[in-house]
């Protein structure tokens, strides 16, 4: 290649006009920083944690959709699914704040309240269950909100967190190429070639019971997913001339993986993420059911549904009926959402 | 009465860039037996044309206009049914590429037998009797095992002779055959002329041969159409439009062929490119890439103008046999 | 092709070993299965009598060889819970998940492919969205939880079908199955329906991707060109085309139907070896455990090989080639 044709060939613009590039930066700042907040502190400072929190992720859901607002909401699907998911997310983050009751709180929980179907009232009718009680007497509305909220973090954070580990195996294997990149690839394959849950299974029965624990487990069945998807990409993006070009420059490796290679193996996996989190929501749920996922003491959806499961036999559906909706509620929306993403953002991708 | 007589025939196509006229004010006549050469370059509506008269345009065309009579019968006002029950019976089709018009996972048994039975109530083995005799009659030898066989275990000849016998199966009065020898070798291109010439004259079915390639049709049609942007540009018959063409366009596609006892003279080419059918001009679609275009053309589009018997013309500035010297 | 399938087959021996690595470093390694098989108040003499009988004081390698190599004699321990040989015990339990697999991938088909190609054929009309729609649906809603619905629906509310277990059975070629008798189906029609959802909805969008495809084509044309109805063009010409890939990849997909499996065994209290692995991991039976796991490997490779032979008879093209290679 000539010289004059590597200096034109710059790299693909990343589109983000100045003014969206900053608001994004500050939108996941404030997501970040909330996060932070809410993981640490306590007292006054969570509710507007929270409404940070909210704000942050609502900008950059806005950032992402930023000119293409027409063609994801193409159909009443779209919209039905967006406001649902909207409204899910409302629910988890002010968890606390809207439920009725804490039930986490093993001291606010009474036995004599358990079973209790939905309507009726505690003994002193200071409070409705509107959705009924477990078997602890733990009204269900609040631990569907409490579930909701675990669900979902803990889903989104394994997500997150695999996508990084998989962006940084990919892009290694694709950038050192040879044997390493085939070492890293066959354990990948060998990864793959086993159903996330029967390894998320396995991990848990190794691991026991616990949040930590099952984050941990549903990174391990994820990042491999990342890692082939990011490998592919940042090869075909290598093979292309500005990546080339920048090696004509004499740009250092790091910066021509950071600066060219990352930004253009993203986009691919905002939508593959959305898809993995509703995934990582219906695998965490399952493992809590068959016992093996939260602890008991903070219950997610999928647990909540196996306590009720003992009763449903007796005809005493609410406690297992009513989590199990607010599971699929969020699932599909997401499932949707990212239906509607990948026809949005990477037409590519579908069929 | 005629075989088929297209009436002003109109067939666009809904695009996002617009609407495309693909076939925009088509006519013709064709009977018994005859042979019309439907010559155009692609793109200029011919095998849209074809389609349509089985109507088989798929979305986003639709025809819109006009008539298709049938042996005097309309077929836009048939049922789905009706219509059905027309094609591979009495309307057949032949395509361009013999690659991909046979179905990859089934066998020929199987794809010609079930193109008899849905038009006739016989026994599988009738059907199939009167596939190894279709076989046979399209020069395929051994028809009996080969009905046996996958689409790829056959040439490109062949499998376009399979597929010219599935076409004559029912014994259809009409066959559109849409650049049926495109994709073949030039020897099996002749081959392939000269027997369905001889099966067409031997069954009296009338055929559309649709081709980019004046060379083909020469010896084959009675009659010929030259196409150009939708429109039929000028038609005649063969000999007259070949020896005395009226139409500048015609006459660039006769300079471009090679021939006999024209050794040492320029072969001609028609400079420019096919028009961009979603913006064509305003007058004469031709006006941008003729040597005669004038004022007028690029103003007004010119109408049919009877030049002879049975000779039709869409040109300003028709090259007259008289003037043909000067 | 023989070479092909000899380097599948290579491919496979490796994987099992790997495989092997795994599980004895994953599952003999962490934590120690002495706290479980003695009691807590045990003495240090007792502790040590128990590692030695195990073999647990010797060296890891060592450990790993004898693993090795009562592994290769199909010798995988004993259940601590059943006493049992455990690779014995799994297979045992082995035909009920397969025949409930086997019959939910047939209901995925059955389900999917019909919804599928008729999407595919409306695929920008309303029938063709709504199927669409739905099938998300199909692949969100969790998989226990729609077992619990259909028991509720069905066993309490209406009481047509049975709520759990397996029914009666009867012995085919040495293996107990309840797909033979009427009572065994009752029973596999909830459980079998619910492990079919999810697949169904994979199965339906890759169907409508693949007539969608097919539509296009010209043999499709030509088939309506010969006069052939829009049925026989579907369910023929269209139908035999995309069966190729969905073949391929629900015969991959029935080894995460057996893996899937435990959910819907749990649920439906179906006596399969998904249920047994879940009863294990919380009894901590480890050689059970372990035993499960290699046999699934092995039942992966299987697989994974017999799709590979399937989908070379079935497409004619490759058949062909790989007759004259």
């Amino acid at each position: 290649m000539s010289a004059p044709e590597t200096t034109l060939a710059a790299p693909p613009a990343v589109p983000a006009g100045d003014k969206w590039r900053r608001i994004n930066m500050a939108a996941g700042l404030g997501v970040a920083a909330s996060l932070a907040v809410l993981l640490t502190a306590d007292g006054a400072a969570l509710l507007p944690a929270r409404v940070v929190l909210l704000a942050g992720l609502v900008m950059l859901a806005a950032g992402l959709l930023r000119g293409r607002e027409r063609k994801f909401f193409s159909g009443p699907s779209a919209y039905v699914a967006t406001a649902s998911l909207f409204l899910l997310a409302v629910l988890a983050i002010f968890a606390t704040e809207i439920s009725p009751q804490n039930p986490y709180d093993l001291r606010q929980l009474d036995i004599m309240d358990g079973r209790q179907p939905p309507g009726s009232t505690n003994f002193d009718g200071s409070m409705t269950y509107h959705l009924g009680t477990d078997e602890q007497g733990r009204d269900i509305l609040s631990g569907i909100l409490y579930g909701l909220r675990v669900s979902l973090s803990v889903s989104i954070f394994a997500t997150l967190a695999a996508m990084a580990i998989g962006v940084v195996v990919g892009i290694y294997a694709a950038w050192a190429g040879g044997r390493t990149d085939a070492i890293l690839m066959r354990i990948v394959d060998f990864q793959l070639s086993f159903p996330s849950i029967l390894v998320a299974l396995m991990l848990m029965a190794a691991f026991g019971r616990g949040l930590d624990k099952i984050v941990i487990a549903l990174i391990i069945v994820q990042w491999a997913y990342y890692a082939r998807t990011v490998r592919g990409n940042a090869l075909s993006e290598a093979r292309k001339e500005y990546i080339d070009a920048a090696r004509g420059l004499g740009l250092p490796a790091w910066r021509i993986v950071f600066g060219h290679l990352l930004p253009n193996c993203i986009p691919p996996l905002i939508v593959i993420s959305t898809v993995q989190v509703a995934n990582t929501i219906v695998l965490e749920s399952s493992l809590s059911f068959l016992g093996v996922g939260v602890p008991i003491t903070q219950p997610s959806l999928g647990l909540l549904i196996a306590n009720g499961y003992g009763y449903m036999l007796s005809g005493q559906y609410w406690m297992s009926m009513y989590p199990g909706v607010a599971l699929l509620a969020i699932v599909a929306s997401i499932n949707m959402v990212g239906d509607r993403l990948r026809d949005t953002l990477n037409p590519r991708l579908s069929r | 009465m005629s075989v088929l007589d297209v009436r002003d025939l109109q067939t666009h196509f809904f695009t996002d860039a617009g609407v495309v006229k693909a076939v925009d004010g088509v006519s013709f006549t064709l009977g018994e037996g005859e042979v019309l050469g439907l010559v155009g370059e692609s793109g200029s509506g011919k095998s849209v044309t074809g389609f349509s008269i089985l109507r088989l345009v798929d979305p986003p065309g639709r025809v819109v206009g006009g008539q298709i009579l049938f042996r005097g019968q309309d077929l836009a006002q048939l049922s789905d049914r009706e219509m059905r029950g027309l094609r591979g019976n009495r309307i057949a089709m032949i395509f361009q590429d013999p690659m991909m018009t046979l179905n990859p996972v089934l066998r020929i048994e199987t794809q010609m037998v079930e193109a008899v039975r849905a038009h006739e109530r016989v026994s599988a083995a009738a059907a199939r009797d009167r596939a190894v005799k279709a076989l046979a009659k399209v020069g395929i030898p051994s028809p009996e095992e080969r009905l046996e066989a996958y689409p790829h275990q056959f040439s490109g000849g062949m499998r376009q002779r399979v597929a010219i016998a599935i076409a004559l199966l029912n014994g259809p009065d009409l066959i559109v055959a849409d650049e049926p020898t495109t994709a073949l070798d030039v020897t099996i291109q002749s081959q392939i002329l000269a027997e369905v010439q001889e099966l067409a004259r031997e069954t009296g079915t009338a055929l559309i041969w649709i081709t980019h390639d004046l060379a083909v049709v020469a010896g084959l049609a009675d009659r010929i159409s030259v196409m150009y942007a939708g429109r039929i540009v000028e038609s005649g018959p063969t000999d007259a439009v070949l020896t005395a063409p009226g139409h500048p366009y015609t006459e660039g596609l006769l300079g471009s062929i090679p021939g006999h006892g024209r050794r040492g003279e320029r072969l001609t080419q028609i400079p420019g490119m096919a028009p961009d059918m979603t913006r064509l001009p305003e007058g004469c679609a031709f006006a941008p890439r003729c040597p005669r275009t004038s004022d007028t053309c690029r103003i007004t589009a010119p109408g049919i103008t009877e030049i002879g018997p049975g000779r039709g013309l869409r040109c300003h500035h028709p090259s007259l046999a008289e003037e043909g010297t000067a | 092709m023989l070479v092909f399938l000899l380097r599948r087959l290579a491919q496979s021996v490796f994987v099992l070993i790997a495989m092997m690595i795994v599980v004895f470093f994953g599952v003999y390694m962490i934590g120690n299965p002495v706290d479980i098989l003695i009691s807590p108040d045990a003495t240090p003499a007792e502790i040590d009598e128990t590692m030695a009988r195990f073999g647990f004081d010797q060296p890891v390698y060592i450990q790993f060889l004898k693993f090795i190599g009562n592994a290769l004699q199909g010798d995988l321990g004993r259940s601590f819970v059943h006493g049992e040989p455990a690779v014995q015990l799994i297979l045992s339990y082995m035909p009920a998940t397969l025949e409930l697999a086997v019959m939910g991938l047939l209901f995925s088909v059955l389900i999917g492919v019909p919804l599928g190609v008729y999407a595919g054929y409306k695929a920008d009309r309303w029938q063709g969205r709504a199927i669409m729609t739905g099938s998300i649906f199909g692949f969100s809603l969790p998989n226990f939880w729609v077992g619990m619905l259909l028991i509720l629906i069905f066993a309490v509310e209406l009481q047509w079908l049975p709520s759990t277990g397996r029914g009666e059975t009867v012995e085919v070629l040495g293996l107990r199955l309840s797909i033979f008798t009427a009572d065994g189906l009752q029973h596999m029609l909830l459980p079998a329906l619910t492990l079919a959802l999810y697949k169904a909805s994979l199965v339906t969008r890759l169907a409508r991707a693949g007539t969608q495809e097919a539509l296009v084509q010209d043999y499709v044309k030509f088939a309506r060109a010969k006069g052939l109805s829009e049925t026989r063009i579907l369910v023929v010409h269209v139908l035999k085309n995309i069966m190729i890939p969905i073949i391929t990849v629900l015969g991959l997909e029935l080894g995460s139907m057996i893996a899937f499996a435990v959910v819907t065994e749990t649920v439906f209290a179906w006596p399969g070896m998904g249920k047994l692995l879940i009863d294990s991991i919380l009894t901590l039976d480890r050689p059970v455990i372990v035993s499960y796991l290699m046999l699934t490997v092995i039942i992966f490779i299987v697989i994974n090989f017999t799709v590979d032979v399937i989908y070379t008879l079935l497409d004619p093209r490759v058949r062909v080639k790989g007759g004259t290679a």
